[in-house]
C-alpha cells in the first residue's frame, strides 16, 4: 500500500519558486539563493521532481567560449499544478498547523 | 587498528591519484576536483546531473562559497536520490520504513537485542540456576572470558539500544515542546524508561567491571 505524501517543507519553497515566473528557465544556484537551500538540498529536489516529471530541464544554449553551459529547469504543466496546490490558502493552514506542532521551526 | 589501515590505505590512493592527475591538476582548483572526483561516483543515470553541479560551480567566484557549493553537491553525487523516491544509498526501502515510523525502529531496536542482552545480564550478575549452559554459550572454553557470540551482543546491545532511545524519544519532545502532556505516548513513555534503565544498566556494568583496570590495579582484565 503506498502512501500518498504531502511534499516537504523544501520541495514546497523550490515549487513554489519555480511557479514564480513559470516560463523562465532557472539556475539551479539562483534557485538555492532565492529559497534558502544550500545545494546538498537543492539537487536532490531537484532530481526528484525531475524523475516525477514535474520538473522540465534543458541545457543553456549560446554559452561564451571557455565557460560550460548550465542546467536549467521549469516546471511542466504537472509542476505548475502543483505549485498552485501548495500555494493555495489550504496547504497554507495546513502548514500553519504542521508548524505549530513543530515550534521548533519558528523562529528560524 | 582498522581505522589506521583505512588511513594508510587512503593516503596511499590520494597519493596515487595525484600522481595520476599531475598533469590536469593546475587546471582545476579544490572544490572543482572535489566535486569531479565525487561526480563520477554518480550512477549513469544520474552522471548529466554531475555536469550541471560542475558548469554550477564554474559561475561561483568567491572561494568560501564555491566550497560551501562543492561539499554539498558532492555529498548529493556520494548519496544520489533513488529514481523513485529516497536517497539511494543508506535510505533503502527498509531504512525508508523504519524512520517513518519510529515507534517500529524503537520496537525493533527494542525486541532484537533483549533476549540476549536479559542471558548476558543474568550471566553478569551470576544468577545461579542460568549459569551451566548460559556460560557454555557466551564463554570460551576456560568458562571466564567471553567468547564471540557474547562480544557481538554487547557491542550490538551497546549500538541498537541508544539508537532506539534516541527514535522513541522523539514523538514525546515534539509533543511535549508543542505543549502538550508528557503523558500523551504513554507506550513510547513506557519504552523510554525501559530503554533508558537498560543501558544505564549496561554502562554501569561496563564501568564497574572495567573500573580497576582505570585505575591501574596490576593484572587487571
Amino acid at each position: 500500500m503506498k502512501r500518498s505524501r504531502q511534499p516537504s517543507e523544501q520541495t514546497a519553497a523550490v515549487l513554489i519558486a519555480l511557479a514564480e515566473e513559470p516560463g523562465a528557465w532557472r539556475y539551479g544556484y539562483d534557485l538555492s539563493q532565492q529559497t534558502g537551500l544550500k545545494a546538498g538540498s537543492m539537487y536532490p529536489i531537484l532530481m526528484r521532481l525531475a524523475d516525477r516529471g514535474l520538473l522540465e530541464t534543458t541545457w543553456e544554449r549560446d554559452v561564451p567560449a571557455g565557460r560550460p553551459p548550465r542546467h536549467l529547469y521549469r516546471l511542466t504543466g504537472q509542476g505548475l499544478e502543483l505549485a498552485a496546490e501548495l500555494a493555495a490558502p489550504q496547504s497554507r493552514a495546513a502548514k500553519a498547523k504542521r508548524a505549530r506542532l513543530r515550534p521548533r521551526t519558528e523562529g528560524a | 587498528m582498522i581505522f589506521l589501515v583505512i588511513f594508510v590505505f587512503t593516503l596511499l590512493a590520494l597519493g596515487i591519484w595525484r600522481l595520476h592527475n599531475k598533469g590536469s591538476r593546475s587546471k582545476l582548483d579544490g572544490p572543482e576536483r572535489l566535486l569531479a572526483a565525487a561526480s563520477r561516483l554518480l550512477p549513469k543515470g544520474r552522471r548529466d546531473w554531475g555536469v550541471a553541479m560542475l558548469a554550477e560551480l564554474e559561475q561561483l567566484q568567491n572561494p568560501f562559497t564555491r566550497w560551501q557549493f562543492a561539499l554539498g553537491c558532492a555529498r548529493v553525487a556520494l548519496f544520489p536520490p533513488r529514481r523513485g523516491g529516497s536517497i539511494q544509498t543508506f535510505r533503502s526501502h527498509t531504512m525508508k520504513n523504519i524512520t517513518d515510523n519510529p515507534r517500529a525502529a524503537a520496537l525493533i531496536g527494542f525486541l532484537l537485542p533483549l533476549p540476549l542482552t536479559l542471558l548476558l545480564s543474568i550471566l553478569w550478575f551470576e544468577i545461579e540456576p542460568f549459569q551451566g549452559f548460559l556460560k557454555h554459550w557466551f564463554t570460551e572454553a576456560d568458562g571466564v572470558r567471553m567468547n564471540a557470540i557474547a562480544h557481538i551482543v554487547m557491542i550490538g546491545s551497546v549500538l541498537l539500544l541508544p539508537v532506539a532511545l534516541i527514535v522513541n524519544l522523539a514523538p514525546i519532545v515534539r509533543n511535549v515542546r508543542a505543549g502538550n502532556s508528557v503523558m500523551t505516548n504513554p507506550i513510547n513513555l513506557l519504552l523510554a524508561v525501559v530503554l533508558f534503565a537498560f543501558i544505564s544498566t549496561i554502562v554501569s556494568v561496563f564501568i564497574i567491571d572495567q573500573y580497576p583496570c582505570w585505575i591501574g590495579v596490576p593484572n587487571c582484565d
